[in-house]
C-alpha cells in the first residue's frame, strides 16, 4: 500500500478539463445528501491528453494506457470522501490494479485521433463499491472500470483503494521507514553508477522520462534493473516522502517493455502492456536503491495472432517487496 | 476343486478362473486323468456323488462281464491314483474327497462343485417356476440349466451300465428342460424368436412330437399357418414311415384346431374373440399346451414379446443433463397411474429429449418402449381410438378395425397390466386424446410431449423445457456442424446460436446449413442471420423449417389469441408488463391477462418470474417475436397496426410522465392507469423500462406519430440526463428532433436541440455543444419561445465558463435571466441563476456566488425539486471551504451531479501535495 491516490494525479492530465458525472442508483441518498452504503456509478468524460510530459512522450503509436490508472487514482479518493462519507483526513491508498486492454485498435493514436477535432475522447465508466464498512464508513473502495475511446469499449479493469486513519497512516509510514533503515545487513545496492537505459528501449523519447537503469541480464531472459529515483522530472516527484505511484507504475511499464524487447526482440515503439496486474506491498524510500527484477515467460500470441510476452516483475528495496506485477506485452504492427 | 461331466470330463482346481454363476466355465488348468479307466472310476463316483458306489459296481463299470483276476487290486490302484490326482488339484482337501466306505467308495462333493448337480437344481427350480406360472423365471432357469451342457454326458469316457443309465436319465432331463423352456417362452409370447430353434430341434428329434407341436403353434401365431400344417404333415409321414403309427392324439387335436383357424390358439384365452371386434393374442398359454401337456393345467394369460419401437437415439444429442436426469428420475419412480409431460415451445427439442430419455431408461422398461406421434400430420391430431389401435399394433397385437373404443381401451389396458412398458406419446394435443392412452397400472407409464400441459389430467408430472443455455447451444452447434466452423470462428459461432435464440431446432438448421454448404463460413452465416427480416427464411433447409414449426403453434391458437400474438409483436424485445400488453391490445387488463395467459399456455409467449418491482411480466422468444412482427405486417391492416402503436406509445408516455413527475415534481395530466412501481420506484422503473421506452420512441417515429414521439422523449430527458445514458439520449432525441421538424413543432425542435446540446456538453464534445445550443437559441427565437431561448443561452454561457471566458458568459446570462423571468419559467431561471453563481465564483469570489446559490435554493424549494435543492445546498456548503491555493485544482459541481475536474498546470515543485478535489466537499 504505497500509492498516494491523488498526488501526482494533479499533473496527470495536463490542463485537460473533464466531467465526472454521478449516476445515482437511488434518488434518496442523493437527495438527502447522505453517504452511500452501496454501489455508486460514475462516468468520467474528457479527451485523452495530447501534451502530457510523460504519457505523450514516445514514438506515439499508442495512447498510454497508464492514463486509466491515473484517472482512477485521481477519482478514487475524491469519490470516497465525497460520496461515501470517508473523513477528509483519511488518505486513500491504492493497493492494487488490474487492467486489460480489450481492443488494442482503439489505443492506436492513428485510430483514436482520426476524429474531426483530431482528438480522442475517453469515457471511463466507474463503479465504486464500499468495502469493510465500520460505523457506516467504508475502510476501502473496490472499483470496476470500463473504458471507451471514441465510444469503442477498449479496456476493463479493477482497482482497490484503502482509507487509513491519519495516525495509523503515520505509524505505517514510520514503521516502514524504520524497518528499511534498521536492517543494514539486508543492504541491496547496485555495484556501480547507474546508467539510464536507452529511452527507445522503454517506449519513451526523453531521457528525463527514463526511470530504469541499464539492466544486468541472467539466464533465460531474466533481467534486473534499478529504478532511478533521483530523476529531476517533476512528473516523478515523491509523495509524502516516498516514491510516487506514477514513478513505480512507469518503472514497471518500462521494465516490461525492456524485458520483452531484450528476450524476444519485441519492438518497444510498437509494443505496449495489454494487461497488468499490480500489487503494492509497501512504500519505497526515494533515497534507497530500488531493484526491479523481470522474468519474461514464453513468447506466445494473443487472440489476433500478435506476439505476446508475459512478464513477471518484482520491485524490492533492501530485499523487502515493494510491488509485484504481471504484465503481458504485445507487439502491434 | 470342480468337476464338469455334462460333456467331456473336466477337473479344475480352485486356483483356476472363477467359474460362472452356474459353474459352467471349464478350468484353465485341467487335472482330468488321461487314462480311460481312471476316468470311468471317477465318472461313476461323480454321477453318484455323495453316494457309496460299491466295488462290484465299479468293477462292472470298468470291465463289464470280463473283469481281470486282479480287478479288486487294480481298482484299489486306480483309487489310489485318483486320490493323488485329487490331491494335486486340491492339496488341502483333495485326499479327503474320495473316501473308502464299505462296500465301496464315496466321493464327497458339495453340490455346486459338479455341473450335473447344478443342472439338476436349476432344472428343478425352473420346473417349479413353470408350475407357479412364473414364466420369465422358468425360461431363464431352464435356459441356464441347458447352457451347462457342453456335449453328451461324459462324451470322452467309456460308458458301462452305471454311466449308460445316468446318461439316459440326464439326456432326458436335458430334453425336458429344453421343452419347458420353450413352453415358458411361448407363454411369454416369444414365438417369433423360437421358430428357428424349433425347426432345428424338430429336425434333430424327428420323433419327438412335442417339439413339432411347439413349432406348429409358433408358426401359427406368427401367421404362418400353412407352414404349421406342413410341419404336421412332415411329422406324421415320419411316424408312419418309421414306426407305422399316426401322430398322438394331442398333435392331431392341434392339427384340427389350426385347420379350423381356432382364434383361441392365438391367444392366452382370456380375451380371445370378444365378438370378433378385437382379436388380441400376442401369445397363447403354452406351446403345445394349447392342446394339452404339462402347461395345459396353467391358466392362459397374456404374454408379450418385448418390443421397442423408438426412433433411433440421436448420436448428436447434447446437453440437457439436468432435465434429462429429472425426466429419467420421474420415469423410473413413476407411481401407478402417473405420467410425465414434457412441454415447451415449438422447436425446443421436446421429442428429441423424450426419445433420449426413453433410451436411457430402457432397463426400467424391459417389456418395451413404444413411440407414437399423436399428430403425424400437422393440424390433424389422431383420435383416441386411432391412437390406441396404433399403439396396440406397435406392441405386436393384432387389431381388427373397426373396433369399439372401449374394446381398444380394454385391450390396451390388458397389454400394459403387469408389464413394464413405456409409452412415448409425442405431440399430444388434448386431454381427451391422451386420457385413454395413459397406463393406470404399476410398472408402465407414459412420457408425453406437447406444447400445452395436459393440466386436466390427474397424475401428470410436468417438466417444462426451455431454450438451451448459451454454452449448451454452442456445444450442440459444434456437435452438429463439426468442429471446423466453431473452432475457426468462435465469435461467429456464438453469435449464430444467439441469433437462433438458443432454440435447438434453429441451431440444428444453422449447423445443417454449414454442413450442406461447405463454401459458407460461420461468419457468413451469422451475417445472413443478423437481419431480423430474413432470419426465419434463412433458418430453413429441406423439410426443416423454423417458421413452419413456430407457425403450427400460432395456427393452433384461437383467432383472438392469434391477433394478440401479432399485435404484441409491436412491443420491445425485452420483457413487458401486462399494462403495456393491455394498451397494445386495446383491452382492459383483466381481459388482456386472459388472452396473454392463453398465449403462454400455447407456448407462444413466456411469463417471466416476477421481477424486483413485483410486476408480472412477459416476453417473447426472439424467433417468436420475429414471427409476430412478420405476421403483423402480413395479416394486420396498417390502420390496426398504427392504432396499436399509438396506444402503446400513449401508455409508455403516460407511465414515463408519471415516473418523471415522481422524480421531479410537476403537474401531470391524463389518466392515471399506470402501474404502481412507476410512481413508487420511478428510478428503478426507468432503469427497467429504458430499452422499451427507446423502442417506443423508435416505433412512434416509424409510424409517423410525431407528437407522441416528442411527448415520450420529453418525459425521458430528465432520467437520461441524470444517468449519462448517452447512447439512448442521443438516439431518442435525434428521433424526436426529426419528429418536431416533421410536424413543424419549432418549440419542440428548439427543446430537442438544447437537450442534445446538454448531451454534447456533458460528454465534453464542446464544439458540437456550441453548435447545438446556437441552433436551439435561433430556433427558439424564431418561434418566440423565451423559455428555450433562455436555456440555450445558459448552455452557451456554460461553455464560456468552461473556457474561463467569464465576460462572454456574463453577456449571455443577463438576457437569459430576463427571458426566464416569468414565474412559469422557474426551472429555466434556476439554471440561469446556477450559471450566474458559477460566474460569480470565478469572477468575484465565493461571497458573490453565495447570493446566487441562495436564490437557486429558494427557487428549488418553491419548485419542490429536491434534486435541484440538494445541489444548491451542496454548493452553498462548498463556498464555506477555503479556496484552493494557487496551483491547486479546481473541482466544481457545475450542474447537479456533474463535476468539472480541471487540473492545474504541472508543478515545478517536487513538494508533495495534500489531497485535492476538495473544493466543494463538506
Amino acid at each position: 500500500m504505497t500509492v498516494k491516490s491523488a498526488a501526482t494525479a494533479e499533473l496527470a492530465l495536463g490542463n485537460g478539463t473533464r466531467h465526472l458525472i454521478h449516476c445515482p442508483p437511488s434518488w434518496d441518498h442523493y437527495l438527502l445528501d447522505a453517504p452511500s452504503v452501496g454501489e455508486e456509478h460514475f462516468v468520467l468524460a474528457g479527451e485523452l491528453p495530447r501534451a502530457h510530459p510523460l504519457f505523450n512522450d514516445g514514438p506515439g503509436h499508442f495512447h498510454d494506457a497508464q492514463i486509466v490508472t491515473e484517472t482512477i487514482r485521481e477519482i478514487g479518493e475524491f469519490v470516497g470522501h465525497r460520496y461515501f462519507g470517508v473523513p477528509q483526513d483519511r488518505p486513500g491508498l491504492f493497493f492494487g490494479f488490474n487492467l486489460h486492454l480489450t481492443e488494442l485498435r482503439a489505443w492506436r493514436t492513428d485510430w483514436a485521433n482520426a476524429t474531426d477535432s483530431g482528438t480522442a475522447r475517453m469515457t471511463t465508466g466507474i463503479t465504486a463499491k464500499p468495502a469493510n464498512a465500520m460505523n457506516g464508513v467504508p475502510r476501502g473502495l473496490d472499483f470496476q472500470i470500463d473504458v471507451k475511446i471514441n465510444d469503442m469499449p477498449c479496456c476493463t479493469g479493477t482497482a482497490g483503494l484503502v482509507f487509513l486513519m491519519p495516525q495509523l497512516h503515520r505509524n505505517h509510514l514510520a514503521h516502514n521507514r524504520q524497518a528499511l533503515r534498521a536492517a543494514p545487513e539486508l543492504d541491496d545496492a547496485p555495484d556501480g553508477a547507474l546508467r539510464p537505459v536507452d529511452p527507445a528501449e522503454v517506449g519513451r523519447s526523453a531521457v528525463s522520462n527514463v526511470v530504469v537503469s541499464e539492466p544486468s541480464e541472467s539466464s533465460r531472459g531474466r533481467l534486473t534493473t534499478w529504478v532511478l529515483t533521483d530523476n529531476p522530472n517533476p512528473v516523478f516527484a515523491p509523495e509524502g516522502g516516498h516514491l510516487s505511484g506514477t514513478h513505480l507504475l512507469e518503472s514497471l511499464r518500462q521494465t516490461s517493455l525492456l524485458a520483452a524487447g531484450r528476450a524476444f526482440g519485441l519492438a518497444p515503439a510498437r509494443s505496449t502492456p495489454t494487461s497488468s496486474e499490480v500489487h503494492f506491498r509497501s512504500y519505497a524510500e526515494p533515497e534507497l536503491p530500488l531493484r526491479c527484477t523481470a522474468v519474461p515467460g514464453a513468447l506466445g500470441r494473443d487472440e489476433y495472432g500478435r506476439p505476446a510476452v508475459p512478464v513477471t516483475l518484482t520491485v524490492t528495496q533492501r530485499r523487502r517487496a515493494v510491488a509485484e506485477a504481471r504484465t503481458t506485452v504485445v507487439q502491434d504492427f | 476343486m470342480r468337476f464338469w461331466i455334462l460333456g467331456p470330463m473336466e477337473i479344475g482346481g480352485d486356483d483356476g478362473p472363477e467359474a460362472g454363476p452356474d459353474g459352467a466355465a471349464t478350468p484353465a488348468v485341467s487335472y482330468t486323468p488321461r487314462a480311460a479307466k481312471l476316468r470311468v472310476v471317477l465318472a461313476a463316483l461323480l454321477v453318484r456323488a455323495n453316494e457309496v458306489v460299491s466295488v462290484e459296481s465299479l468293477i462292472d463299470e470298468l470291465w463289464q462281464d470280463n473283469p481281470p483276476r486282479t480287478a479288486t487290486t487294480t481298482l484299489q490302484v486306480y483309487v489310489s491314483q485318483l486320490r493323488k490326482l485329487l490331491h494335486s488339484a486340491d492339496p488341502e482337501h483333495g485326499r479327503d474327497t474320495l473316501l473308502t466306505r464299505p462296500p465301496g467308495y464315496l466321493l464327497r462333493l458339495e453340490p455346486d462343485r459338479l455341473d450335473m448337480t447344478t443342472f439338476e437344481e436349476l432344472h428343478a427350480r425352473g420346473r417349479k417356476a413353470l408350475e407357479t406360472e412364473d414364466y420369465a423365471s422358468a425360461a431363464e432357469l431352464q435356459q441356464r440349466a441347458i447352457a451347462l451342457w457342453r456335449g453328451p454326458l461324459l462324451s470322452d469316457t467309456p460308458h458301462g451300465p452305471l454311466l449308460g443309465g445316468a446318461a439316459v436319465r440326464l439326456t432326458e432331463a436335458r430334453m425336458t428342460a429344453l421343452d419347458q423352456r420353450i413352453r415358458a417362452d411361448l407363454q411369454l409370447g416369444r414365438h417369433r424368436g423360437l421358430i428357428a430353434e424349433l425347426q432345428s430341434l424338430a429336425s434333430e428329434h424327428p420323433l419327438r412330437e412335442e417339439f413339432h407341436a411347439h413349432l406348429m403353434v409358433a408358426l401359427y401365431r406368427t401367421g404362418r399357418q400353412a407352414e404349421a400344417l406342413r410341419t404336421f404333415g412332415r411329422v406324421r409321414r415320419t411316424l408312419v414311415d418309421e414306426l407305422a403309427i399316426e401322430p398322438g392324439p394331442r398333435l392331431q387335436r392341434l392339427h384340427r384346431r389350426i385347420l379350423a383357424g381356432d382364434a383361441a390358439l392365438l391367444s392366452s384365452g382370456s380375451n380371445g374373440g370378444n365378438g370378433g371386434a378385437v382379436v388380441v393374442g400376442t401369445a397363447t398359454g403354452s406351446g403345445s399346451g394349447a392342446a394339452d401337456g404339462p402347461a395345459q393345467s396353467l391358466p392362459e394369460r397374456p404374454a408379450f414379446q418385448a418390443v421397442t419401437s423408438l426412433p433411433a437415439a440421436d448420436g448428436a444429442f447434447t446437453g440437457r443433463d439436468a432435465v434429462l436426469a429429472e425426466v429419467e428420475r420421474l420415469l423410473r419412480d413413476a407411481p401407478a397411474g402417473t405420467s410425465v409431460a414434457l412441454t415447451g415451445k415449438p422447436g425446443v427439442g421436446k421429442t428429441a429429449l423424450a426419445v433420449e430419455a426413453a433410451h436411457r431408461s430402457a432397463d426400467a422398461f424391459p417389456d418395451g418402449r413404444i413411440f407414437l406421434d399423436l399428430e403425424p400430420d400437422p393440424g390433424r391430431p389422431l383420435g383416441a381410438a386411432d391412437a390406441m389401435a396404433r399403439l396396440l399394433r406397435r406392441a405386436g397385437t393384432q387389431v381388427t378395425l373397426p373396433a369399439e373404443a372401449q374394446d381398444l381401451q380394454d385391450a390396451l389396458r390388458h397389454l400394459l397390466t403387469d408389464r413394464r412398458i413405456l409409452l412415448v406419446l409425442d405431440n399430444a394435443t388434448s386431454e381427451a386424446q391422451l386420457r385413454p392412452l395413459l397406463p393406470a397400472t404399476a410398472g408402465s407409464t407414459a412420457l408425453i410431449t406437447g406444447r400445452r400441459l395436459p393440466a386436466g389430467l390427474g397424475g401428470v408430472r410436468p417438466v417444462v423445457l426451455d431454450a438451451l443455455g448459451p454454452e449448451e447451444s454452442l456445444r450442440l452447434f459444434d456437435a452438429l456442424a463439426g468442429p471446423g466452423p466453431a473452432a475457426a470462428e468462435p465469435a461467429a459461432a456464438a453469435e449464430i446460436v444467439e441469433l437462433c435464440g438458443h432454440l435447438p431446432l434453429a441451431v440444428h438448421i444453422a449447423a445443417a446449413q454449414l454442413r450442406a454448404r461447405p463454401h459458407w463460413t460461420a461468419g457468413s452465416l451469422s451475417a445472413r442471420l443478423r437481419d431480423e427480416r430474413s432470419r426465419l427464411t434463412e433458418l430453413q433447409l429441406g423439410d426443416l423449417d423454423v417458421r413452419g414449426t413456430l407457425m403450427v403453434a400460432y395456427l393452433d391458437s384461437s383467432p383472438a389469441a392469434q391477433r394478440a400474438f401479432r399485435l404484441l409483436g409491436l412491443l420491445p424485445a425485452g420483457p413487458f408488463g401486462l399494462w403495456a400488453a393491455a394498451a397494445v391490445l386495446g383491452l382492459e387488463e383483466g381481459e388482456a391477462g386472459r388472452i396473454v395467459e392463453n398465449l403462454v399456455d400455447g407456448r407462444l409467449l413466456e411469463a417471466s418470474v416476477h421481477d424486483g418491482l413485483r410486476q408480472g411480466r412477459y416476453h417473447f422468444h426472439e424467433l417468436l417475436r420475429i414471427l409476430a412482427t412478420e405476421l403483423l405486417a402480413a395479416e394486420e391492416t396498417p390502420e390496426s397496426a398504427r392504432a396499436a402503436t399509438e396506444r402503446m406509445c400513449e401508455a409508455y408516455t403516460q407511465a414515463a410522465e408519471r415516473a418523471d413527475a415522481a422524480l421531479t415534481p410537476r403537474p401531470v395530466t391524463g389518466p392515471v392507469a399506470v402501474p404502481g412501481p412507476v410512481t413508487d420506484h420511478p428510478q428503478e422503473w426507468f432503469a427497467q423500462e429504458q430499452p422499451a421506452l427507446v423502442h417506443a420512441v423508435r416505433a412512434a417515429h416509424a409510424a409517423g406519430l410525431w407528437s407522441a414521439a416528442l411527448r415520450l422523449v420529453d418525459a425521458m430527458t430528465g432520467y437520461l440526463e441524470a444517468h449519462a445514458s448517452w447512447a439512448d439520449w442521443q438516439a431518442t432525441h435525434t428521433f424526436a428532433l426529426d419528429a418536431a421538424r416533421q410536424s413543424g413543432d419549432r418549440a419542440g425542435e428548439a427543446r430537442m436541440l438544447r437537450s442534445l446540446g446538454d448531451l454534447a456538453w456533458q460528454n465534453r464534445r464542446l464544439a458540437e455543444a456550441a453548435d447545438l445550443y446556437t441552433r436551439a437559441r435561433d430556433t427558439a427565437e424564431l418561434c418566440d419561445d423565451p423559455y428555450e431561448y433562455g436555456r440555450a443561452l445558459v448552455g452557451l454561457a456554460d461553455l464560456h465558463l468552461d473556457n474561463g471566458d467569464t465576460s462572454a458568459a456574463a453577456a449571455l446570462l443577463e438576457p437569459a435571466l430576463a427571458a426566464l423571468a416569468a414565474p412559469a419559467r422557474a426551472r429555466g431561471r434556476y439554471d440561469a441563476l446556477r450559471a450566474l453563481a458559477l460566474l460569480a465564483l470565478e469572477a468575484e469570489g465565493p461571497e458573490a456566488a453565495r447570493a446566487r446559490f441562495t436564490q437557486c435554493l429558494d427557487l428549488a424549494t418553491a419548485l419542490k425539486d429536491r434534486r435541484l435543492e440538494a445541489y444548491a445546498r451542496r454548493a452553498l456548503r462548498a463556498l464555506r471551504d477555503p479556496a484552493p491555493a494557487a496551483g491547486k485544482p479546481t473541482d466544481l459541481e457545475v450542474r447537479p451531479g456533474i463535476w468539472r475536474l480541471r487540473a492545474p498546470a504541472p508543478r515545478r515543485s517536487p513538494l508533495p501535495a495534500p489531497g485535492r478535489l476538495s473544493a466543494l466537499t463538506a
